[in-house]
């Protein structure tokens, strides 16, 4: 009653709330640490996919974690020296191996020459377990910044999900 | 060979009940006929035999039998109240390195071909080599935290360090809630935990003196009829043997329970 009357007066949240709210945004964030081992495989596979098509600045890559507002993204910013010649043709080729294969998961890719003198902003969002098979999902168009989404299936539920800690890692 | 199943309980967190809860599902197993080992995996820092009272009994410890200086048999006391239940105890005067996993599953395996159906493992306190000496026989883990803030966040940390060896779907005990705190929202419910934690519940024990009690005479407080949170205990062995208990109700918030809480003097 005193708690009541004294919360209804201040106008203060219930401790109890302030405690279940800290918790759930400090669990957020201790879930999504991502091991500086995975964070550089990472690098190494996104960057060979890009490789594929475009030439990159590789000095200047940069991959980061980025909290806000309730979820966690990685982000990378990819200065692109000057896309491939022969990056439509790839492009052609692997689309008729999997169509050869059956496999349609990435044949919405499209990629167009031209003037790419910018950065290309990858951002996925992955549970280390995953990251393994980080699956190239790459859509990317002549715009200098272009948003590549790897995983968004999985993006929802990565926030609340653990990491799998050092063991499955190592 | 029998196949007893190996339950390690285990926090994260120090200080939330970890041995007494190993003591008091123990005991309440035993009691229900079932033939029980207890194992204080917190070399160094030995407690479950002084909870259970059977600290002047200890000749070999757990690390006598790892490095052979006596049989396995020779080091489990058996517990003068219910001879079904023994322990294993800790070395007090060495570290967490004096055994490895391998010589924890060894053990394990020895202790099943012995007949015991339930293997519970006092885990200690953090994440390092004790807890993975801990946890790598076990075949399931029990999750034990408090209503409060770091302690919630570290049995999280537990559930994902668990995961990554191996040990699925642990279940949890919400220990040392305040009923009355809660109506008065100044503590987290056990449903704010557990979705916060998201992992099955296996029960929920109040907050109680008696626990101290019992402590200090060393005889676990499910052996007590009366005690509410010995009730907990009794209930969450029951479910570990699979049956269905429904989970107590407090509620103490009511005018007759802050009667009741004025002239017991429990808070």
């Amino acid at each position: 009653m005193f708690a009541f009357l004294d919360r209804f007066l201040s106008r203060s949240e219930a401790s109890r709330d302030t405690a279940k709210n800290r918790l759930k945004l400090v669990l957020m964030q201790d879930r999504s640490v991502i091991p500086p081992a995975v964070l550089e495989r990472i690098r190494a596979e996104v960057l060979a996919v890009l490789h594929r098509y475009v030439e990159i600045d590789q000095g200047a890559l940069e991959l980061n974690l980025d909290r806000s507002e309730g979820s966690v993204a990685l982000l990378a910013s990819v200065p692109i020296v000057r896309v491939r010649e022969d990056a439509a043709q790839l492009l052609a080729e692997a689309v008729a191996a999997e169509a050869a294969t059956g496999d349609a998961s990435t044949t919405g890719a499209e990629l167009a020459g031209g003037d790419a003198d910018g950065a290309v902003e990858v951002a996925t969002v992955e549970t280390p377990d995953a990251v393994a098979g980080t699956a190239a999902e790459a859509e990317a168009s002549s715009e200098p910044a272009t948003e590549v989404a790897a995983g968004d299936a999985q993006a929802d539920e990565a926030s609340l999900a653990r990491p799998a800690g050092e063991a499955a890692l190592t | 060979m029998a196949t007893g199943r190996v339950i390690v309980v285990t926090s994260g967190k120090g200080g939330v009940g970890k041995t007494t809860t190993t003591a008091n599902l123990g005991m309440a197993l035993a009691t229900m006929g079932e033939k029980v080992a207890l194992i204080d995996a917190d070399i160094g820092l030995r407690n479950l035999d002084l909870i259970l009272g059977l600290e002047n009994r200890i000749v070999y410890d757990i690390v006598d039998v790892v490095e052979k200086r006596c049989k396995l048999r020779q080091a489990l006391i058996k517990d003068k109240r219910m001879p079904n239940l023994v322990l294993l105890p800790a070395a007090q005067t060495r570290d967490k390195s004096a055994v490895t996993p391998e010589q924890m599953k060894e053990l394990i395996a020895d202790l099943q071909s012995d007949g015991f159906g339930f293997i519970l493992i006092d885990c200690p306190a953090g994440i390092e080599q004790g807890f993975r000496n801990a946890t790598a026989g076990a075949t399931e883990a029990v999750i034990v935290t408090n209503p409060e803030v770091s302690a919630v966040r570290d049995a999280d940390r537990i559930v994902g360090l668990l995961e990554a060896a191996e040990l699925r779907n642990p279940s949890l005990i919400v220990n040392r809630l305040r009923p009355h705190l809660v109506k008065n929202e100044t503590m987290m419910s056990v449903e704010d935990v557990q979705e916060i934690l998201n992992i099955k519940l296996l029960g929920i024990v109040p907050d109680d003196e008696a626990i101290i009690n019992s402590s200090n005479r060393g005889e676990p407080v499910t052996l007590h009829e009366a005690a509410k949170s010995g009730q907990a205990y009794r209930n969450i062995a029951r479910r570990l043997r699979g049956e269905e208990v429904p989970f107590l109700q407090f509620d103490e918030g009511g005018l007759m329970g802050r009667i009741r809480r004025f002239l017991t003097g429990v808070r």
